[in-house]
């Protein structure tokens, strides 16, 4: 039989699993905040403190820590938005609870290569992403980004799964529409 | 079923469509829906633009998925970040030993 692990040795392993998703919830986090940039770094660090506390008391089962951290992230972002404490314009029917869930997580590393070849794209996209509504924008990160069931966003969110599809659509549309106008900007620069 | 005829610049598709076609760009209509918003689009030129953007967009924005354009920037927390990090992890430590 195999002794539990010490603090210290629970320590190291959580702050690897704490950098290697570092990027990725500082990202997501930005997103969510509209380009926050302090916030986003405030959110993630809450994040990590309420992470490593469940890890401790063992309500972490080992599994896809990225899709784990992101949900804590959302449930911290949706803590924040009712303590008022960052930007205005989110829909209040938004209330986060606490369970771990499972899914894939893709932690890939982008070459300098594909950075500079997908620049431009990610840059419209990420304006067209900006210019919507916070639970739209929230749907379409946790959504098509993130790519967390449904079940899961519509879980975190409080919200039916069909509340979850109706924003998205609606985001998406709204998204296919500034990027067709800033392509029409483009064309004319 | 009357369908729409070319225009250029609508996005809209058929309304009865829109959500047919929503699950089939994300992949996750059942076969007979897909089977039939992919008939529907093919002889319905706005609903065909509309399935080809929506698919192209929900595409590129799962490429978003660990990348992020200059405005979204900053992927580390500062080091003052992590010297904080540290403190409240001993923080919690000493709590949920006080706990046990």
């Amino acid at each position: 039989m195999t002794n539990p692990p010490r603090p210290s040795e629970k320590r190291s392993a959580f702050a690897l699993i704490a950098r290697q998703h570092e990027a990725n919830l500082l990202r997501a986090a930005k997103r969510m905040c509209g380009l926050d940039h302090d916030l986003a770094q405030d959110l993630v660090q809450e994040t990590l403190v309420s992470a490593y506390r469940a890890y401790l008391d063992g309500r972490f089962d080992g599994r896809h820590p990225g899709a784990w951290l992101t949900r804590i992230l959302t449930n911290a972002f949706l803590f924040a938005k009712r303590q008022n404490r960052t930007l205005p314009g989110l829909e209040s029917e938004l209330l986060p609870n606490d369970d771990t869930f499972g899914v894939s997580w893709n932690s890939k590393i982008p070459s300098p290569e594909e950075r500079l070849m997908q620049g431009t794209l990610s840059e419209s996209l990420e304006r067209a992403l900006m210019s919507l509504p916070e639970s739209q924008r929230l749907c379409v990160i946790l959504a098509d980004i993130e790519e967390l069931p449904y079940a899961e966003i519509a879980e975190v969110m409080e919200v039916p799964i069909g509340t979850v599809r109706s924003r998205l659509a609606r985001a998406r549309m709204q998204m296919l529409t500034v990027l067709r106008d800033l392509q029409k900007l483009d064309s004319l620069s | 079923m009357k369908l729409h005829k070319e225009t250029a610049e609508s996005l809209e598709p058929c309304k009865h469509m829109e959500g047919m076609l929503n699950r089939t760009a994300e992949g996750s209509a059942p076969p007979l829906m897909k089977w039939y918003a992919l008939w529907h689009a093919k002889g319905c030129s706005r609903c065909g633009t509309f399935l080809a953007r929506m698919t192209a967009l929900i595409a590129q924005l799962k490429g978003l998925h660990g990348v992020g354009a200059d405005s979204i920037g900053g992927e580390r927390l500062g080091d003052d970040r992590w010297t904080s990090l540290e403190s409240k992890w001993s923080e919690v430590e000493e709590s949920t030993q006080t706990r046990k």
